[in-house]
């Protein structure tokens, strides 16, 4: 399955110009209003923090929605499971993203944007949570993917409004309580705040609930499993698929 | 052991389910080469993707317990945009083999499929037999005890083939072949059983030609596929008319022996299956020409015989059947061939032909008709509906479709009979006296000659030998 790095050759690049552009037009959005630092970082680290784990998410959700599709071909041998499209294009887009995030943190360092570093244990643990979680979401949009042409179209109007509510320019600690209750329930949100606190010293949110994120992550790693293994056969089975 | 246990396979289509195999159980000859035969969409594909582990049935078990290939098909296996080193490395990778190997694997792929420089280009750009060629090549890289071929005209090809046949030679202890195929000649090569799938039965031969037998009722097919053998018979067959035995005819007879003998000639010489049956094909037209029905029928089914797929074969076959009056036959045939391909306009119009000749005049309409849609620009088309709709008494229907054929063909005579006859049985006896008239004048101009065979004949000799040059 290595080789299906060949394929993002050219996207390394846009890895990391993406949520650059992102940022960067964020910053200018937030430098008209004049205030440098939101709630006590800078925000070019800020708002990078935020878009590359949303984008991340974004990607694998509608990468494992034409995982099945894409790969056809590749499933004429005996060996490849329609798992192991999901689970490949998972890891790279983690490992591309990450590198990304590593190297745009790093360059924004170099270049004299001030943060402190607070626990590389607890970032990786997050990530390791958040990829629980995308796999499992990942799981679930491989087997509905194909079963309901439609989800195409549905997913990015799903995710959309989500890209409001997940904290991606906003810090928790700016939003009222009253609507603290509702988007806690979020676990994007969850794990973009998580992230922060736990890579910069000094970021705070008004709710830490790590049992949340691990039960959500792995009741969506079981859910996904379960339907993946109810479906299986069905979609590897021409006939209800191919015939669409 | 190897068999199929309570098989069921079916697919959703669009008014409720087709069963292609429904609670089948059959035990498969082991350690040998199996030909599956059987017409289009009879699950032969099917088959071969479940025996290989990557489809699934509704019900039902393979039970095998030797080492299946991937389907090698037309279709599927590859990444287009990857090159086929690319393609092969991930296919090595996939089946666990080291890195040490996969270097000298990717070599021998390479040389085997005799792709060259294009090894290094991308699967998208290759033709089909470059693609089925590098596909061969790649499962020879693995010890597999059952290759699964679909349809080895894939596998590139003449030259490609024997040396195919030659790679599976050296395997044969371990390796054998299941294949799906159309041409007969291919099947020979490699396999000696065969499998017949009809009508959702699986009927298993011990003996290849008794299935191939089975699969081409119409034909009677004979125990070498090779022309040559049987080249003999030709001279016998081809004794001339008795119209050509005058003195003038001598050197007409002279020549017509020279190009006989080329033929043969030319038939010993060429081994691309493809030229045989197309030299096949044109025996049997110049058969048909000759007047000589039965020989015409029986190089035309050798020709269909030997690559039944090209479509090009069977129009002039079923006009041999016509005229031998084997209706039946010619039902057969056509319907096996329609359904592959509906939409033949040649075919649709002979079907019309047909159904008109077994009285079952609504569905030479239906085929008329589409046949006519096909084909909007053709007079002949709206010539035959004409007819046809005049013997149905539908006169108006018969008048505008005959004055499209004219207008289309302003010289149509047979068509202005036609019209002059429609016109009459509608009452309009000036116009129909007038056709008549136009049909008169057209015929007498281009009035053939009296009956002089000596030109019909160095005509139809001059045709064959043209011909022949082209196929040189």
């Amino acid at each position: 399955m290595k080789s299906r790095f060949g394929r993002y050759k050219l996207g390394y690049s846009w890895a990391i110009l993406e949520p650059l552009g992102y940022v960067g037009a964020f910053s200018i959005i937030r430098m008209a209003f004049g205030s440098s630092d939101i709630a006590g970082l800078s925000f070019p680290i800020f708002f990078c923090s935020g878009i590359i784990p949303f984008l991340l998410f974004s990607g694998t959700l509608m990468q494992s929605l034409t995982s099945v599709s894409a790969n056809h071909s590749l499933f004429t041998y005996r060996h490849v499971k329609p798992y192991h499209c999901v689970l490949a294009r998972l890891c790279l887009e983690f490992a591309i993203y990450f590198v990304a995030g590593v190297f745009i943190l790093s360059v924004f360092y170099t270049f004299g944007v001030q943060f402190a570093l607070s626990s590389i244990s607890g970032t990786l643990g997050i990530l390791a949570l958040f990829f629980l979680f995308c796999l499992g979401l990942g799981l679930i949009m491989a087997v509905i993917g194909p079963l309901f042409r439609e989800s195409e179209k549905i997913m990015p109007i799903l995710i959309r409004p989500l890209f409001l509510i997940s904290g991606v320019f906003f810090p928790t600690i700016e939003v009222p309580d009253r609507y603290i209750v509702y988007l806690q329930w979020n676990p994007v949100l969850h794990v973009i705040e998580f992230l922060r606190v736990n890579l910069f010293l000094n970021y705070e949110m008004p709710f830490q609930s790590i049992a949340y994120l691990s039960l959500v992550s792995f009741s969506s790693l079981f859910v996904g499993i379960l339907a993946y293994r109810w479906k299986e056969k069905k979609l590897l089975t021409s006939g209800t698929i191919r015939l669409r | 052991m190897f068999r199929i246990e309570n098989l069921t396979k079916s697919y959703r289509i669009n008014n409720g389910r087709h069963y292609i195999f429904k609670d089948i159980t059959v035990d498969f000859p082991e350690n040998a080469n199996i030909a599956i035969l059987g017409p289009n969409g009879a699950g032969k594909s099917s088959l071969l993707r479940i025996l290989g582990g990557i489809d699934y049935p509704d019900s039902g078990r393979v039970i095998c317990d030797k080492t299946m290939s991937w389907p090698l098909g037309i279709a599927g296996g590859f990444i287009g945009h990857l090159t086929g080193r690319e393609n092969c490395d991930l296919v090595c990778r996939i089946y666990g083999l080291n890195k040490v190997k996969i270097e000298d694997t990717l070599e021998t792929i390479k040389e085997l499929s005799g792709l060259g420089k294009y090894f290094e280009e991308p699967i998208g750009y290759y033709s089909t037999g470059m693609n089925g060629r590098l596909n061969f090549s790649l499962s020879m890289a693995f010890d597999f005890e059952y290759l699964l071929i679909d349809e080895l005209t894939s596998v590139g090809d003449r030259h490609f083939r024997e040396k195919a046949r030659n790679t599976l030679d050296e395997k044969r202890s371990t390796c054998n072949v299941i294949m799906v195929s159309h041409s007969a000649a291919i099947v020979r090569d490699f396999c000696e059983h065969g499998i017949l799938l009809k009508d959702g039965q699986m009927q298993v031969f011990d003996n290849l030609d008794d299935a191939l037998k089975a699969y081409f009722p119409a034909a009677d097919i004979p125990k070498t596929a090779r022309l040559s053998s049987y080249g003999s018979d030709l001279d016998d067959v081809l004794k001339l008319p008795q119209e050509l035995e005058g003195d003038s005819n001598q050197t007409l007879k002279r020549r017509l022996n020279l190009i006989l003998k080329e033929l043969h000639e030319q038939i010993d010489q060429s081994d691309r299956i493809e030229d045989e049956a197309t030299v096949c094909h044109r025996l049997g037209v110049l058969f048909f020409q000759l007047g000589k029905w039965n020989d015409s029928l029986e190089f035309h089914q050798k020709a269909i015989y030997l690559d039944e797929q090209n479509l090009a074969f069977y129009p002039p076959y079923l006009n041999c059947l016509f005229q031998l009056g084997r209706l039946e036959d010619a039902i057969e045939v056509l319907e096996r061939v329609l359904g592959w391909n509906p939409n033949h306009p040649i075919l649709l119009s002979q079907k019309g032909t047909l159904m008109q000749r077994l009285g079952r005049n609504e569905e030479a309409v239906i085929a008329l008709k589409s046949a006519v849609d096909l084909e909007p620009e053709n007079p002949d088309r709206y010539f035959q509906l004409a007819s046809l709709q005049h013997i149905n008494a539908q006169f108006e229907d018969a008048l505008s479709s005959a004055l499209t054929a004219i207008k289309l063909n302003p010289n149509f005579s047979p068509c202005f009979e036609l019209l002059s006859r429609i016109l009459a049985e509608m009452n309009r006896w000036e116009e129909s006296v007038e056709a008549k008239l136009k049909f008169g004048r057209l015929t007498s101009e281009s009035k053939p000659s009296p009956r002089d065979w000596g030109k019909i004949y160095s005509d139809i000799i001059s045709k064959v030998e043209t011909e022949f040059r082209k196929v040189k």
